[in-house]
């Protein structure tokens, strides 16, 4: 397990540098440079060059490509000229607040799609299992955006304005104005609120490719000899699918983890756009469209990092819970 | 009698044979066109004298029109000779696909509902009640309560902030987003099927390299790196579909590889072999078009998955040009009245589920039809 572990990190780090390698040079195909945030209009042809000079602009590519590589390498991601501070800090201030939305739809898509897929899979062909797979493939094929405002329209305003229910959940930021003077739990509390509806759009979206996923794999396993042995020989239904069929079901669901990370990064920069949570995505789109270059960079290195470290998890899980894998790869 | 029904309604030979949902279809297109036609006749007749866009739609109504009533009418005749419905032979790989494929309703339902979405698309300049840029509220005597009004007879899903009518904007603005996923996805699929089977076939160094590029590719959220790409370049469609196709061939030539491996080491490819093809003979005749089927759920399933995309960069603002309805921006238009005026963004929303569904749901009867895999796991 060991060598099979340090065997598959190993290989992730060759990808990081690809995929540093990658964002440099994609941005730098990119018309424009950092040096146009200086323009001011009077400004001479001259000067310009001049700060682009004194940037390190003009120097060729690959030099340019070398510095920044081992500038990255120590931990130096710039400088943001919009922020008036490194890069790393603005960065490590969102990341959290993207970790906190991820992790927490994660849990509760994985969960709830595990529990419909394997529903689905027990009364497979009956109506509650045609009625559920309606459900998750309309989830599936919904643009996340979309479901967030229609989540806000029905329990943020309509709630509150029409029918007067006793609770309607805030739609924008990570807390409320003024919510650092509250006590603790008070604070702790206006954070979960802020919470709910940014996590049930990501968890429904995400919840209905698990449980199509969920439903295939199982599926395939009730179908085993193994799992008609288990019923000849006279266990309970609950007994074969809880014992037998899961445990073998939900390994492949361990690869989805995989699979579905840099989908769940992609929605969240859509949902905190839409709730402008002040997460890693709400801040690259306005990076993006401030052309500030050193924060673009370096967040989307970021996220491609983390879509290699969430692989290389889903591998070593995979590792855990499927010994074969260990086996075969040497 | 069903000779002389398909001369005179299409579908109906085929409704009196017991094939509810292929006559009934073809009824109630070649109906609804005729319907269209009649009721809007000024502005069909003002087409021959109109852009590109009309002469297009115009082509397209009088293609549907006959065409639906040519199959009906040749399909009725041949259905009274040979006594049964059409698809005799031997039918090869996909015509078996597309046999099992005719039995799913879901998908068939899907299938149908792609079709009406690009002939509405087509048909726009007959079906749009108003020019997408019309703004009632600011002509000349114009009414300002025509701002955000809500659904009506008039406006069947209400006006915008301009008093623009939505479901106008919806049929012009399919253009972008259902024109994109089909170009997006011809271009990723071709050059992903491309690089994948050399890949696969050839191997050593050119198999390294290809693969390494798709991990890294592969490694980043394919909205992030869109969103990059599209915002430091000029935005023009150009780059947009580029840019989609940019970040999903890498899957498909992940899925081409590994189909390309198995395939190799098959009977029929040493036997290729053993008579001296060429390699590329052996991988484009040979290998490639067993491929097919899988590839085939993959592009389907990738338009979905592109047209959600695209709506999501016009939402964010960075897709084709503002002012161009698009229905992700058409749905960004409306969340600031989501309270005020909720058919503004709801609508557009709803045709890009509708969209999406339909291709999933082809998707997913494809793969059951077409996929070996998938049977043969259910086989087991």
């Amino acid at each position: 397990m060991l060598s099979f572990s340090l065997r598959r990190t190993l290989l992730a780090i060759p990808l990081l540098l690809g995929v540093a390698t990658l964002v440099f040079f994609v941005l730098s195909l990119a018309p424009g440079d950092a040096a146009s945030i200086y323009l001011r209009p009077g400004m001479t042809p001259e000067t310009l060059e001049h700060i682009r000079r004194s940037m390190g602009l003009d120097d060729p590519l690959l030099i340019r490509y070398g510095r920044w590589l081992l500038a990255f390498l120590q931990g130096d991601f710039g400088y943001s000229h919009f922020y008036q501070m490194p890069v790393r800090d603005r960065i490590l201030a969102a990341l959290p607040n993207t970790l906190i939305l991820a992790s927490g739809a994660l849990f509760f898509a994985f969960l709830i799609g595990i529990l419909v897929g394997v529903l689905q899979a027990v009364k497979e062909g009956s109506f509650l299992d045609s009625v559920l797979s309606g459900v998750t493939l309309f989830f599936y094929s919904m643009p996340s955006f979309w479901l967030a405002l229609m989540l806000i329209l029905f329990f943020s305003l309509s709630a509150m304005k029409l029918w007067n229910w006793p609770f309607s959940f805030p739609v924008s930021g990570i807390q409320s104005p003024g919510a650092d003077l509250l006590a603790p739990w008070d604070q702790f509390r206006d954070r979960i609120h802020h919470l709910v509806l940014p996590t049930l759009t990501l968890t429904l979206i995400l919840a209905g490719g698990v449980a199509r996923y969920v439903r295939t794999s199982m599926l395939d396993v009730i179908r085993q000899d193994y799992i008609r042995t288990a019923r000849a020989k006279g266990l309970p239904e609950t007994r074969v699918i809880m014992k037998h069929g899961l445990r073998n079901g939900l390994i492949p669901v361990v690869t989805l983890f995989g699979v579905y990370f840099p989908f769940l990064l992609s929605g969240t920069v859509l949902i905190e756009y839409v709730f402008a949570w002040p997460g890693m995505g709400q801040l690259m789109v306005e990076s993006i469209l401030r052309k500030d270059l050193p924060v673009v960079l370096a967040g989307t290195f970021l996220f491609g990092g983390m879509v290699v470290l969430g692989n290389l998890l889903a591998d070593l899980l995979y590792g855990v819970v499927d010994p074969r894998i260990r086996q075969s790869d040497g | 009698m069903g000779r002389r029904a398909g001369f005179l309604l299409p579908g109906l030979p085929q409704l009196l044979r017991g094939r509810v949902l292929g006559g009934g279809f073809a009824l109630f297109l070649w109906l609804g066109l005729l319907t269209l036609a009649v009721t809007r006749f000024d502005r069909v007749r003002g087409a021959l004298l109109g852009d590109l866009d009309d002469w297009i739609a115009l082509l397209t109504l009088a293609m549907v029109l006959g065409g639906v009533w040519l199959w009906s009418f040749r399909a009725g005749r041949r259905s009274m000779v040979t006594g049964r419905g059409s698809g005799e032979g031997s039918p090869g790989a996909l015509g078996q696909g597309w046999r099992a494929f005719r039995r799913n309703r879901m998908a068939l339902l899907g299938l149908g509902t792609i079709c009406l979405f690009y002939l509405a698309m087509l048909l726009t300049p007959f079906l749009a009640p108003f020019e997408p840029e019309f703004r009632e509220a600011y002509e000349v005597g114009g009414d300002m309560t025509r701002r955000l009004a809500a659904p009506s007879s008039v406006h069947l899903m209400g006006t915008d902030e301009f008093s623009q009518d939505i479901l106008s904007r919806i049929l012009y603005g399919s253009r972008i987003s259902l024109t994109i996923g089909l170009l997006a996805v011809g271009i990723s699929v071709t050059l992903g099927t491309f690089l994948g089977a050399i890949a696969g076939y050839w191997g050593g160094l050119v198999d390294t390299a290809i693969m390494r590029l798709v991990d890294m590719v592969m490694a980043f959220p394919r909205l992030v790196l869109l969103i990059v790409i599209v915002a430091l370049f000029p935005t023009t469609i150009f780059i947009v579909i580029v840019a989609l196709a940019f970040t999903q061939w890498p899957s498909t030539a992940r899925m081409v590889r590994g189909e390309i491996l198995a395939l190799k080491e098959r009977e029929f490819c040493e036997a290729a072999r053993a008579l001296g093809f060429s390699r590329g003979r052996i991988l484009f005749r040979h290998l490639l078009p067993n491929a097919l089927g899988p590839l085939i759920v993959v592009a389907t399933l990738g338009i979905g998955n592109t047209i959600v995309l695209e709506a999501g960069l016009s939402f964010l603002g960075l897709g084709v040009q503002a002012g161009t309805p698009s229905w992700g921006s058409m749905v960004s238009d409306g969340r600031d009245y989501l309270m005020d005026a909720w058919w503004v963004a709801t609508f557009p929303g709803f045709a890009i589920v509708l969209a999406v569904l339909a291709f999933n749901l082809v998707g997913d009867g494809l793969r059951d039809a077409l996929d070996p895999r998938q049977s043969e796991g259910a086989r087991r």
